[in-house]
């Protein structure tokens, strides 16, 4: 009942509300015309008339009912389509908040040792020299990376691997 | 989409425990901001699912 979308919807009800009561009082005529003899030639027609009017509106009246419960269901679906995006936002700006937080605190917190680091360098190098074979291993464990892809290079390291990396 | 960043290794130069410190003081800091993204990533896909559930 698309055209039903053309026309307002208060105007559209009063009208087939106005077409079954005209109808129903149809037939209450064509009923009472049969006391009535001078109008009793008229009673077939008002009462064929009255009974495709009933028919009509009838028909009219459920076609509303169901078009407007399906606007109804729609507006409810909009809205909570409208409600689940609106939480999905702020899902994504507390998120989003917070990592930035927290990765700014991790920052911090490697900047300060780092200048602890300097700051004791005497002391922690007092008497500590790392050997090569120390060395070419701390690398074997930071380089365990497994799959490829497109990222930075890494061109500081050209030494040949001393044990394999599992 | 940007991929991590690569740990940092160690150069022919570094020979030092000081040196060591600091690189081992650096790649900790890359996984732990790696960590907390990854984390937040998951936390984000639950989130969001949850919301998908409710709605579909």
């Amino acid at each position: 009942m698309f055209y039903l979308n053309f026309i307002p919807d208060s105007y559209l009800l009063s009208v087939i509300n106005a077409v079954l009561l005209a109808s129903v009082i149809g037939l209450l005529i064509g009923f009472l015309i049969t006391f009535i003899p001078w109008l009793r030639p008229y009673r077939p027609l008002i009462n064929i008339i009255s009974t495709v009017l009933l028919a009509l509106s009838m028909y009219f009246k459920g076609s509303y009912g169901a078009d407007m419960e399906w606007r109804a269901r729609a507006e409810e679906l909009k809205k909570q389509i409208a409600d689940a995006e609106e939480r999905a936002r702020q899902v994504n700006v507390r998120i989003e908040t917070q990592v930035v937080e927290k990765v700014k605190i991790i920052k911090e917190r490697v900047n300060d040792n780092k200048k602890s680091i300097q700051v004791q360098k005497q002391v922690i190098n007092a008497d500590c020299v790392i050997p090569d074979v120390a060395r070419v291993l701390y690398n074997n464990a930071v380089d365990n990376e497994i799959s490829g892809g497109t990222g930075e290079s890494d061109a500081s390291s050209t030494e040949v691997r001393t044990t394999k990396s599992k | 989409m940007r991929p991590p960043p690569k740990l940092e290794q160690l150069s022919l130069s570094d020979k030092e425990l000081s040196d060591l410190l600091t690189n081992a003081n650096e790649n900790y800091g890359k996984y732990h901001e790696l960590r907390e993204k990854y984390l937040a990533w998951q936390e984000w896909y639950r989130e969001q699912k949850e919301i998908y559930e409710e709605v579909k």
